[in-house]
This record gives C-alpha cells, structure tokens and sequence, in this order.
C-alpha cells in the first residue's frame, strides 16, 4: 500500500507533522529509530528566550530577532505558523487532560534543577506556579534517596537570582522521605513518578511537608508528579497542602517530556496512523528528484514503505539525523541532502570557550519555505521530501532556547505544505 | 600561617616527587611535599599508562630498557594494585622494516628483556582487531598502570608515616643561607598565603618545571619540554598493549586502560611546559596510525585528548638539539653540592613513569650520602597500601565492589561505577570544591557521557556538603579558611566548580567533536544549556 506521507523521526518535530496530517485525514506511516527529544527535554514549549539578552516577550521579539537572523528557521515558516501550532498545541494537549500555560506574548521564568532562572513560552499547568516573575516564597522540597535533584543548591540559586524588574525571590529547602520507597538506595524518577499516580501515597507526603510549609508559599517538586494523570495528581496535592505546587524537570529521561510522547502518540493513532518505533530507515529511493519511498532495517528484517510524500524529522546531530566524519565532512543520514552553514575549512569549527558561539552548532539543511531542502543553487533537491525540527540549519535551540517552538512551527508547516498541494 | 621546618622539602607532585616523598619517609625522614596544581596534575596524570617492559627502548636506548625492565619486576611485586597485568605485544605492520624484528630480538635479549615470538596468527587471535597484514609478533612483559593511583598510594602510605603534602602551594622563591639551599617559600595558590619552610635538604623533583625551580638558586639547568599527545577511545580496542615494533616514533602504542584504550603520542619540543595547543594534524596522524594497528580505528569514538610534556634533561645548550626523540630516555640527577657548589639541593629530572621508583631511590641515596647518613632505601621491597596481597587490579574490580552496595548506595558515575558515599568520602578527604580534583582521584567524569550526568549530581552533593551543619557523622566539607580571604557562598563556589569542570572538559573534547563524541557533545549541551541552563546561573 502507498501511504500519504511518511514522517520520519518521532520526536517533537515528527510528531507535530504527523498528527497534524493524521487529523486532516491524510494517512500517515511514523518511522522511528526510537523514541526522540521529547524524552531528553524539560517538556515545556521553549519558544524564543535569549537573543543578545534574555527575551521577555518572544512574539513581540520576532521582527528584531529575524532581522538579525535571515536564515534562521522561524524566517521560513513566520510568526503566524508558531502561532497556529501553539494553538493547535495546546488544544491537542488539552483535549488528553494534560493542559498547558502560557503564550507567546511572555516567557514565563521557571526554575531549573540546577537553579537557574529559564524562560519557557508555554508549560504545563503542574510547572506555572513556578514562575518566578513576580519573585514571592517558594520552598523546595526533595527526596533523600533521588540523585537527581539537589533541592538545596535549588533553592539557593533562586535565593540569588537577578530577575528583570528587579524582583526577589525568597527561596528555602526541605529533604523528605518518599513515603513506603524510602529504603530504595538509588531511587528511579520513573518509580517516584508512578508511586504519585497513588492517592495514599500523595496523602503520606502532603502529611509529612504540609506542617514544614510557611504561610504564602509555594511548593517546588522535581518533575514526577504523576506519570499515568499527572494534572489529577498535582490537583490533589494542591488541595492537601493547601498551597501552590508547581514541577521542576529534571535530568532525561523527561517525565514531563513523556507525557507530551504519549499524548500524541495516542493522538496519532486515534487519527488512523501507523506508527513503527525501532524502524530505523536505511535507504531512501528517489527516482527524476521524486522520493518513491523508503527502507526500513530493524531486529526481523527489512522492509520498503511506499509514500506520496516524506516529512523528514530525524534530529540534528544529537539524535542522528545529521552526521559529521572525523575527516571533517557532514552529511545528512537519510537522503544525504545538502548540509550548510558548515565553517571554511581553514577557520575553526569550535571555539576555546564552552559557552562561546560555536560556527559549527548551526550547520543543518536549508529550506524553502515549503521547507523543502535546497541544493547550493537554492532549488529544491528532492519535490516531495519536506524537512522539519532539528535538522534546520542556522539556528542555536539550546543557546537561544527556541528548540521547542522550532519543531513545533516547522513540523506544523510541513504538514501544511503537503496539505496545501492537491491529492 | 605558621611557617613549618623539616628534614627534605621535594618539589613537584608528580610521580618522581611523590616517590621521593614516599623514600623519605620509609627513611625516616621528616619530609614536606609541595606541589602548585594537584597532584598527578602535571605530565604524571597526562601519560597513556604503560608499565614498560624494555622493549621500547631495547634497540636505540639500551640504558632505558634494562631500567624499565628491572623496575617492570619491582612495581609488579609493590604496586600490583596499580597494574593491570595485560601483557604487551610488538608487531611489525606492513609499514614498518622487516628486518627490524631481529635487531629487536637482539635488543631485547642484551638488555635482559623477555620477548617471545609468536606466530601472526597467534597474535591474531590474541588480539582479534589487529591488523591481519601484520607478519611478526613479539610478547613482552608490558602492562597498564594507572598513574593517579599509584600517586595517591605512594602519598598515603607517606603520609601514615608521618610526611605532609601540601598540594596547590606553588614554590615563590628558595631559602639561600651561606651559599646552600635551605628550603622555600611557598604560596597556597587558593588563598594567597604564604609561608616559609626550612629545610636542611631540598629536592627539586619538579619534571619540565625543574629549570624554573633550579633559576631560584641561580643555577642554569636546561630541560626541554616534549609534548606529547594522547587520544582515549571509548572501548578497549586491544586487551594487551600493542607496540608498533620499530624505532620509537609517533601514535605508535595502544594502552588499554580500565574501561578505555590510549594511543600516543607525539614529541615536540614546545618552549614553555604550561603553553601548548593540541593541533588539528596531530589529531589526524594518531588516528591515521592507529588505523594501521587497528583497522577500523579511525570509526571508533574518540573520548578525549590531552598533552603531557616530558621532562628531558639536556646537558648541552638548548638550541642544539632539534628532535626531542634524541634525548634519552633515562633519567639525571643533578647533585648541585658537587656540580655547582651550592650545597643540600638536588635536582631530579628526565626519566620516565615506569621508572619512577628507581629516580627516587637514587635520589635519596644521594640526598643521604651529602647529608653524610646511612639510610637504607627499602621501597623495592615495601609494598605500597592495597598491594600488600601482591594482586593485580582487574577490569571487573569496580563493578564488583559496586555490586556489594547495590541496594544500600546511589550510582552517581554510571560510566566510571562511583557510588555516593565514595564522592562523599572523596570531597571530604581532600578538602576540596574542585570537580577536577575529583575527577583525578575517582575518574568522576571521565568515561564516555564526560560528566553529562554526574557532574550535575557532584555539585548538587559539594553544596549540600558545604552547607552540611557541623556534625561528627558528617564532617562536612569547609574551606581551609584564612584570615584576610572570605570563602565563596556556598551557591557561588557550587557553580563555579560545575562551570570550571564544563570549561575543562570541553577542552579534552574539542579537538575530537565529530561523530559519536560530537552526539554526546550535543546531548551535554542539551543538558547543561537547554535544560540547566547553567550558563545563566548567578555566579
């Protein structure tokens, strides 16, 4: 059978293509080499946070941001595209019980595990609470046996925070037990996460911090709050202690970035699309610049997938999608497409300083704004292949914390593309 | 602060001084050690770990090769804890002269280093990468020896009889009365302080640094750096130490080494010992010529880089030598009483790890002959702390003792298998806040991920100790304080220590980010920036 369009790549990116084809009644076929960046992320929607500077307001930001950067990926697909995925977004989100906070007019300035102060456009309502904007009292509350959240180093990091108006914030910690995991040496975020799923296991903790809680704070948890009903979960809480509650993600792999997995997952196969996790593509067949379909390897055997059209959002170099040699070269894995923004040869690739801009880190694909990746002439190199998320060259997502928004504008307007072009 | 007296004042933190240190004190000397970074912090902690067997040096630099092979035996019966026995082999490559394969038999058997010929087929199936072209094979007592412990048990056991350490103290100027040396002023690099300590004996152990250390006594000693290069691989391409079996040159050795394997290195001579870059080209020649080992080389992941420079001791003016390659590799030590009149001052330089315990012994001979004492040197026969049992260290040793706390302690180093009580102990007993400290006595970030994950956990654990209410359960870890200098808050020195240790680790990686390393690059940035963003945090 011939499919509408293989999407190739699960995470953000793909997905956002995917469902958003499947829910247009297109019939869509998911490849993946495994799960993708959702599970590595903080699970909120970073949209734009950092400029030169912080961005306060990220729509209002575009035009200045763009201005200086013709190339980056937003330039292809405009404001109007990141505004109608969010929107899409958070109704599709909403709609799984799982909803979202925030807009693209402000960043909100949430904690991180480590304490700094990050700015996310939109996030989940466990985690709103902990906007720091207007300063206030939190206390951070951790668990003895979780090595992946220091509440402590939190807390005092907040407690020293510069925030833009010049608020403050007054932060303290607590350490507590895990009620009935304390004697789990080494405790998985994942276990603590399921055991919040727990009604009495939420009683137990609200009893044993409710009485350590001051009067007009709120409450910092690690990211875990529930993995199978997470706003249930966090409502509840909320009521035992009496007192805001609010998440903080942690290390991958993302309970929160989980969540947003399994709901569009659900979400794509509720739309009628096949979806193959483990089924890494090895060969693409392109016949007079039209992609015919695409091999697939794997543990049993190797299979060709017939389609009409491919979204590919396989990730940039962190997951795969794009691949440097040690001889200096740079490919793309699938199609072996044209990679840009790659510095000359005789200047440096990396710079001595770990938070310097590196010329390297925006190497990627360039693309029409049917994000369809061009060749060095700027024509389209292969019609019917559109590429979406991480693969975009000439953008900085974890420096300019945009990867989030990135895959969501780009993924929603490949999808777009295709659906724009008759059947 | 108070300032201290003693009977030997070494300089250098590096193995021959800590081998001094340890001579000394199994004399029955009292006897300071100072050091300006930490220890093994210089060329020490930057070798590929191979325990020689001689027959390197068996052709061109016999000297060298009957030294190596008789320490070989020594260290194997005091140090077995620091050993690997993996055995070393030597093969002749398509690349390399045929005929050299005898010359090395000959070598080998005049300097008395065991070499056995194997057929390229045995050694084939011995070490299964290597290269099939090869057509000679020779089996030589090589080994791997982890130099940081090894310095750490000589600095132990020195210290349980009574000798001092005094780590990140840098040497200001020598104490001169009446034509001798007569210890040192030294400065804690940290806080500023410095203090005098009197010595009756000094001895500059101090490796490339030994010229700058000999100045202070207005003395000329030309030791010329050699820089060398070193790539670890993210797997043990070979189980024994694998030699290219020709004149010594460059990438030529595969050390595998705990959970990786090392090729080195090169040798250029570099003006300064603390000012020297890495070179794309040098990058590209050890893979090149590991290729030749080890087909196939050049497609595994490459973990990290890093330079060490050799001591060489040149007795002549410094410009004319111009291949480093040409100076031996046996040491010199440098009796100033009788070379220079300048008495109760020695210099020891030049020489090489294996050979370390040797350097000191000769040392300490003559340190004991100019102070007119007679003082037998028992370090070739006291084992050092851990080896007494005569044991080599194996590959399984961490898992295993891991697997024992399984259920009672957090894994907070999944690749290098450190549990949490042993960070604790580790922050504690070295009074430290820094993470490359650590990371030298535990390995802490040093396998494939390079601290993605647990250099998150490390800093949260250094706050919560620095922060730790006094207790005798819990010591705590508190800045040696000092009048005049406030110690950082605790927030500011936990971020600083984890934007220290990024800053450090990028500079092993940088010249190797391509492929897998450059996805484990990607996926710490993900982490450290994306996620942490620890570039925003208050400093």
């Amino acid at each position: 059978m011939t499919y509408d369009v293989i999407v190739i790549g699960i995470g953000l990116a793909g997905l956002t293509a995917g469902v958003h084809l499947a829910q247009a009644g297109r019939r869509v076929l998911m490849l993946a080499k495994g799960v993708g960046g959702t599970h590595l992320g903080s699970g909120t929607i970073d949209v734009l946070g950092y400029g030169d500077e912080l961005i306060e307001r990220p729509a209002a930001a575009f035009p200045d941001f763009l201005a200086a950067r013709p190339d980056h990926p937003y330039a292809r697909t405009g404001l109007p595209a990141l505004r109608a995925a969010a929107a899409w977004f958070l109704r599709t989100l909403e709609a799984d019980g799982y909803p979202f906070a925030g807009s693209l007019e402000d960043n909100l300035l949430l904690p991180t595990a480590v304490g700094a102060v990050k700015p996310s456009a939109l996030v989940a309502r466990t985690m709103a609470a902990g906007d720091l904007r207007s300063g206030g009292q939190v206390l951070i509350v951790g668990f003895r046996n979780l090595k992946d959240f220091y509440p402590a180093l939190l807390s005092d990091n907040l407690a020293h925070a510069r925030l833009p108006d010049g608020a403050g914030v007054s932060a303290r910690s607590i350490l507590v037990d895990p009620p009935g995991l304390a004697d789990e040496a080494d405790l998985s975020p994942l276990d603590l996460a399921r055991a919040f799923d727990r009604p009495d296991f939420r009683a137990a903790l609200a009893a044993d911090v409710r009485p350590q809680l001051r009067p007009g704070e709120r409450v910092g948890l690690p990211a875990v709050i529930g993995l199978r009903d997470p706003l249930a979960a966090w409502q509840d809480l909320e009521g035992r202690l009496g007192a805001p509650v609010f998440e903080i993600p942690m290390l991958p792999p993302s309970i929160p970035g989980m969540r947003i997995f399994e709901r569009l997952d659900r979400a794509l196969r509720a739309a009628g699309a096949r979806v193959h996790i483990g089924f890494p593509v090895i060969e693409a067949h392109v016949a007079r610049g039209r992609c015919t379909g695409v091999t697939t390897g794997g543990a049993a055997r190797s299979y060709t997938w017939r389609a009409q059209h491919v979204v590919l959002a396989a990730g940039g170099i962190a997951s795969g999608g794009i691949v440097a040699e040690s001889d200096g070269t740079v490919r793309e894995a699938v199609f072996g497409l044209p990679v840009v923004g790659r510095p000359a040869p005789e200047s440096p690739r990396f710079l001595p300083g770990y938070f310097d801009r590196h010329p390297f880190n925006r190497v990627g694909l360039a693309v029409d704004d049917s994000l369809r990746p061009l060749d060095s002439g700027g024509r389209p190199v292969i019609i019917n292949v559109r590429a979406a998320g991480a693969m975009l060259a000439h953008a900085e997502p974890w420096r300019e914390k945009s990867g989030d928004g990135i895959s969501l504008a780009t993924g929603y307007r490949a999808a777009n593309s295709i659906l724009e072009e008759p059947r | 602060m108070a300032n201290l007296s003693t009977d030997i004042l070494v300089i250098g933190g590096g193995s021959t001084g800590l081998g001094v240190l340890r001579d000394a004190a199994l004399r029955g000397f009292r006897v300071i050690l100072v050091e300006k970074g930490d220890l093994a912090h210089g060329t020490t902690g930057r070798y590929h770990g191979l325990l020689h067997a001689g027959g390197r040096y068996a052709v061109k630099d016999p000297v060298s090769a009957r030294e190596c092979i008789q320490e070989n035996r020594i260290l194997r019966r005091i140090a077995a804890d620091c050993i690997e026995d993996t055995g070393g082999l030597f093969v002749i490559t398509p690349w390399d002269d045929p005929a050299y394969g005898d010359a090395f038999l000959r070598g080998c058997a005049a300097c008395g280093v065991p070499a056995e010929e194997i057929s390229p087929a045995d050694a084939l199936r011995r070490e299964p990468r290597l290269n099939p072209g090869i057509s000679r094979a020779f089996v030589v007592p090589d080994a791997a020896m982890d130099s940081f412990k090894t310095l750490w048990a000589n600095a132990r056991d020195a210290q349980t009889r009574g000798a001092q350490v005094l780590t990140y103290h840098r040497v200001m100027r020598l104490l001169t009365q009446n034509g001798a040396v007569a210890g040192a002023v030294v400065q804690n690099v940290r806080t500023g302080e410095e203090r005098a300590i009197g010595a009756d004996f000094t001895v500059n152990a101090s490796g490339a640094w030994a010229g700058q250390i000999a100045a202070m006594a207005g003395l000329r000693v030309t030791v010329l750096a050699g820089k060398g290069i070193m790539i670890a691989m993210n797997h043990r391409l070979v189980q024994m130490v694998v030699n290219r079996c020709k004149l010594p040159s460059d990438g030529d050795i595969i050390v595998p080494i705990r959970t990786v394997c090392v090729i080195g290195t090169t040798d250029v001579r570099v003006p300064d010992p603390d000012e020297y870059d890495i070179e794309p080209r040098e990058v590209q020649l050890m893979l090149e010529e590991g290729e030749k080992l080890v087909p196939g080389f050049r497609q595994a992941r490459a973990l990290r880089v890093w330079a060490g420079v050799r001591p060489l001791y040149q007795e002549h003016r410094p410009d004319e030598v111009v291949d480093t390659r040409e100076v031996s590799r046996t040491y010199t030590l440098l009796d100033h009483p009788l070379r220079d009149g300048v008495q109760n001052f020695i210099t020891i330089t030049g020489g090489k790890f294996t050979t370390y315990r040797q350097m000191a012994e000769v040392t300490m001979d003559a340190v004991c002959r100019d102070l007119g004492v007679e003082r037998p040197c028992t370090t070739a026969q006291v084992p050092l702390p851990d080896s007494e049992a005569g044991r080599y260290y194996w590959l399984g040793a961490r898992l295993a003792s891991r697997e024992k706390t399984l259920h009672q302690d957090q894994l907070i180093c999944e690749c290098e298998l450190i549990a949490r009580h042993r960070l604790e102990e580790a922050f504690v007993a070295r009074a430290t806040t820094d993470l490359d400290d650590i990371r030298r006595t535990l390995r802490l970030g040093m396998g494939p991920c390079q601290g993605g994950f647990c250099i998150y956990r490390a800093t949260g654990i250094l706050h919560a100790l620095r922060t730790a209410p006094p207790s005798s359960e819990a010591p705590g870890l508190r800045e040696p304080s000092s009048p005049g200098t406030p110690a950082l808050a605790p927030h500011r020195e936990a971020n600083s220590a984890l934007v220290r240790f990024l800053q450090e680790r990028w500079k092993g990686v940088r010249p190797l980010l391509w492929g897998d390393q450059l996805r484990q690059a990607r996926l710490d940035d993900w982490i450290f920036q994306g996620l942490l963003d620890a570039e925003h945090l208050p400093q």
